[in-house]
């Protein structure tokens, strides 16, 4: 046997132990209820120092006959039973929600939407979303009958979708003593984009656009499209009417009618660079060329996309780059 | 993991909750330790106060082992040592303020509440009153509001004590089962210090002129008992403690007896079945009513008719016994017990010496000596007095001849010096003699003021005759108490007075409560454990029993409990409960309703999941949303219905 257990092996026991204890198929469907049964509770390094106290102040009274020191230690052990029910009760039933939020490029981190939904007439109070390491993702005290949303960052090493992961709702109110807690893991792929990267300059079409010289950029002529609020966008370019639908923040692209054209062609990529390193310099070439409102073509070995120029058309190409060479393992 | 990690700082709010709770946690200390540790207790949190309201930084460490060292001293100036129960206690009570002047972090805040827990323990063996007990409750609550506040700093004041008290809601009930079916072991498991139990009152193992008119200045409450049946009358309520047969001219001892494990009587007459609740008083004697029978519970039977305990009453006990008053005793006395009955110290008390070969010469039998005695201290118009003058080298001669005032161990002593010095064997038998019944519980209350010493004389074929010289002077003190044998304007303690009405009322109330409390929470103990379950139908419970009792009853409770603390939707009204209907139904087809989702968008993708069904489902949806937010709606009452009907109808 091998003794010397590696951080990477206790996380990979942790990793199994918590998916066991998770007490659900996963990734479970959305939104996540907890039921009664996957709420733990154990005593807090503050509960056991409080039991230590409560033996010694029982010996003591065993041995002086203080009848009233029976009655404070069974006071106290009373309020940890009871502290045992009220942490138990303000996680369980507490609906959990993800909702992948924004664009994500591996190496970076990815962001969610996590709603804590209290369908309920308690107050939660003091509860903790924590990632699988243990980092604090969230702190929130929960009205009744209401829902907390804050936006949680995860990193995300590779690209491809990407779940979330095992993350841990605690609570440890009301006294500190007890803590409860659940562990889930919802279904709430977020698309990781491959990395940006790569120093080639974007291949504009030659022809006429060469004479603009920089390769005009979005105009203010004809609607063209939506595509994602970035900041910096003009607020005067904000699809309002698809905001009040509830479809986000958008912003309108116009562009002029002689919009520049480029190409972005897998197999125009210097030989000898690795699959990775021409994902990212695609990307980082559709990035470029949706932030000049060019016609974009994408060509991979898998096939053709576009040309197009409008958010969806960009973000099918991110689509297609961050799932390249995985979808055949699915099939 | 994430308690590893360093504990977050202690907030300022939650540094005055701290702050409070030790003033709480210290408060019942300061009429037991001196008023310079008080003081330097006060001091102590008086500086974390400031600093914590100037959000300062706590000082350094030498400064702090400079105070717990000032503290040492104080402890030993005060007590000469730092061991015991008073020293120890003082030193823990400084702990408490220095602990909680160096406490930075949450983690040094909840250190600094578990000894303060420890404390509020440790003041018990100080005292265990009701008025102890209500404010050690308050102390305890505020511990808890204050763990609240240290686990959520965010909180107002306000919620942590709510919080404080709804936890306190439901361990209320919780306590009481555990302080009544947790198995009980008796105590002590180990040594106490030799000064757990000082201070205790009572009688003691000699006499001397005026230690009894001493010990009847308290009205501290000896004994209490309750009678089964008939109470004696008051002329025989005599209530054994130590007999004393040794006697130096001065003061009287108590002669070492044999003990043994039955009574060496065999009772006879009526017999009188009562229970004791005895106050601790540190010694061994077990006060009864002469003479018990044998069978009482790990006690022994002393040749001087004395009832012992195995070792030194230091908790308050209770036991039952029965007394057969008209019991002859010491019928075949040994011949030793009989000489040192006799004995008198050489050229003491001449006079009385004299007087009692005088009555030897002129009665041949002995009964007519005792009988001639008692006319003799009758006819000498002794005075009955609390304040007796200071009595010189021959205690009985000064009090039967000169200065004729004295209490009733100067009646009793001088008796049986007289009757020593006439032939008779005689010794004194200190104890209490009668009590009052409170009418309000009807239990009769023996006080140190009823303390009294009176005498026995053996006599052939009778055995030890019981003789009260104050009695037979004075006929009231025995009928009627003290206060009506003393003569007027005495000055007396003042509940012995008789135009206090009033205020003797409201304290047979009080005691009566107080007997309560006594009995049934500070003496509830493995033995009135039994006694409870006998009366609840489990004759033998052991502490299986008891532990199987305690987890059902604690399990019923917490299930109630948690059940009423289960997380429950919102009431719904009639128009919502159409709607989680329709919600329910189309949730089986596949299609469920999101939270965030409003009834339009709802009905809209079911509608698109369903399209067969989807005229139906956006035509309820749109009812529903006008019943729900529409303007006034006409007629209500009917276009629910129809909702509820159009719910009931649609099949997916």
């Amino acid at each position: 046997m091998n003794r010397n257990v590696t951080p990477d092996q206790t996380r990979s026991w942790r990793r199994r132990l918590r998916r066991w204890a998770t007490r659900a198929e996963v990734p479970e469907p959305q939104p996540v209820t907890l039921r009664q049964a996957r709420v733990y509770v154990f005593p807090t390094r503050a509960g056991f120092a409080l039991l230590a106290t409560l033996l010694l102040m029982f010996i003591g009274a065993v041995n002086y006959n203080l009848s009233l020191g029976y009655a404070l230690t069974f006071f106290l052990a009373s309020i940890g039973m009871v502290h045992i029910l009220h942490s138990w009760r303000t996680l369980t039933r507490l609906q959990i929600s993800l909702q992948a939020d924004g664009e994500a490029f591996a190496g970076s981190s990815a962001h969610w939407q996590l709603s804590l939904i209290n369908a309920q007439m308690l107050t939660r109070p003091a509860i903790r979303v924590l990632d699988a390491e243990g980092t604090e993702l969230l702190y929130a005290d929960l009205l009744p009958g209401s829902t907390h949303t804050a936006r949680i960052a995860l990193p995300c090493p590779q690209r491809g979708p990407q779940q979330p992961g095992q993350l841990t709702i605690e609570t440890r109110q009301p006294l500190g003593w007890i803590r409860a807690w659940s562990y889930i893991e919802p279904d709430a792929p977020h698309l990781v984009f491959p990395a940006p990267a790569g120093d080639l300059a974007l291949p504009m079409q030659a022809g006429e656009q060469a004479e603009n010289g920089s390769g005009l950029v979005a105009g203010q002529d004809d609607f063209a499209g939506l595509r994602g609020f970035q900041p910096g966008d003009s607020l005067r370019h904000v699809a309002w009417k698809q905001l009040a639908r509830g479809q986000g923040m958008l912003t309108k692209i116009f562009a002029s009618s002689q919009a520049p054209a480029c190409i972005l062609d897998w197999h125009a990529l210097p030989t000898g660079m690795a699959p990775e390193a021409r994902l990212s310099q695609l990307c980082q070439w559709v990035l470029a060329s949706r932030q000049g409102g060019a016609r974009t073509t994408l060509l991979l070995p898998g096939g053709q996309t576009g040309p197009g120029q409008d958010a969806l058309h960009h973000h099918t190409c991110l689509t297609r780059l961050a799932l390249f060479g995985l979808e055949r393992h699915d099939g | 993991m994430a308690e590893s990690r360093p504990s977050p700082p202690l907030p300022r709010e939650a540094g005055f909750f701290l702050l409070a709770t030790a003033a709480l946690g210290l408060a019942p200390f300061v009429p037991y330790l001196p008023w310079s540790l008080s003081l330097l207790a006060a001091l102590l949190l008086l500086w974390r106060g400031v600093l914590v309201w100037r959000d300062a930084p706590p000082p350094a460490r030498f400064t702090l082992l400079l105070a717990a060292a000032l503290g040492i001293v104080l402890t030993v100036a005060s007590y000469h040592t730092i061991f015991g129960k008073q020293a120890g206690l003082s030193l823990l009570s400084m702990l408490l303020p220095l602990k909680l002047l160096e406490a930075r972090t949450r983690r040094d805040g909840r250190a600094a509440l578990l000894l303060c827990c420890f404390l509020l323990t440790g003041q018990f063996l100080n005292a265990q009153s009701m008025a102890v007990a209500a404010f050690v409750l308050l102390c305890a609550t505020a511990i808890v509001a204050t763990s609240a506040k240290l686990e959520q700093p965010g909180q107002a004041p306000r919620g942590a004590l709510r919080t404080a008290l709804r936890l306190l809601g439901g361990a209320v009930p919780l306590m009481l089962l555990l302080f009544v079916l947790f198995p009980r072991i008796n105590g002590p498991l180990w040594g106490m210090p030799l000064d757990a139990y000082a201070g205790s009152t009572g009688l003691s193992d000699s006499m001397r002129p005026g230690s009894i008119s001493e010990l009847i200045q308290s009205g501290e409450i000896a004994f209490r008992v309750e009678f089964e049946g008939t109470p004696p009358a008051p002329a025989q309520r005599y209530w054994r403690g130590p007999v004393l047969s040794e006697f130096d001219g001065q003061e009287w001892k108590v002669r070492e007896s044999m003990l043994r494990r039955a009574p060496t009587y065999t009772v006879a007459g009526p017999a009188y079945r009562y229970s004791l609740t005895l106050e601790p008083h540190n010694r061994g004697w077990l006060l009864a009513l002469d003479y018990p029978d044998s069978g009482a519970a790990d006690a022994l039977y002393g040749d001087d008719l004395v009832l012992l305990a195995r070792r030194p009453v230091r908790n308050r006990v209770r036991y039952n016994l029965t007394s057969f008053p008209e019991t002859p005793v010491g019928l075949q006395e040994r011949e030793n017990v009989l000489k040192a009955a006799l004995r008198l110290p050489p050229a003491s008390n001449p006079r009385t010496s004299a007087l009692g070969a005088g009555l030897q010469a002129g009665n041949a039998e002995p009964a007519a000596r005792v009988e001639a005695a008692l006319r003799f201290m009758r006819e000498a118009r002794l005075a009955y007095t609390l304040s007796p003058p200071l009595l010189g080298q021959h205690p009985a001669d000064e009090f039967l001849f000169d200065t004729k005032r004295g209490f009733c161990e100067h009646f009793a002593g001088s008796f049986v010096v007289l009757m020593r010095a006439a032939g008779v064997p005689a010794r004194v038998v200190t104890g209490y003699q009668g009590g009052e019944f409170n009418p309000v519980d009807g239990t009769l209350v023996v006080r140190q003021s009823d303390a009294h010493a009176w005498a026995e004389v053996w006599l052939a074929g009778r055995g030890w005759q019981r003789v009260d010289p104050t009695a037979a002077s004075f006929p009231r003190r025995i009928d009627e108490g003290i206060a009506r044998a003393l003569p007027e304007g005495e000055a007396m303690p003042i509940m012995l007075r008789q135009n206090f009405e009033f205020l003797r009322s409201l304290r047979y109330r009080w005691e009566a409560i107080s007997n309560g409390w006594n009995q049934w929470v500070l003496g509830y103990n493995a033995q009135r454990q039994l006694d409870l379950m006998r009366s609840l139908g489990l004759p033998d419970a052991d502490w299986r029993q008891l532990a199987g009792l305690l987890a059902a009853c604690a399990s019923a409770w917490l299930l109630w409990l948690g059940l009423r603390l289960w997380p429950r939707h919102a009431r719904l009204d009639a128009l919502d409960r159409c709607w989680r209907r329709l919600c329910r139904k189309l949730a089986r087809q596949g299609v469920r309703h999101q939270p965030w989702e409003a009834p339009g968008d709802f009905a809209r993708r079911a509608a698109a999941a369903l399209p067969q069904h989807a005229d139906t489902i956006i035509a309820i949806a749109e009812h529903y949303a006008t019943l729900r937010y529409g303007p006034g709606v006409e007629k209500p009452a009917t276009q629910l219905a129809a909702l509820r009907a159009a719910v009931q109808q649609f099949r997916p």
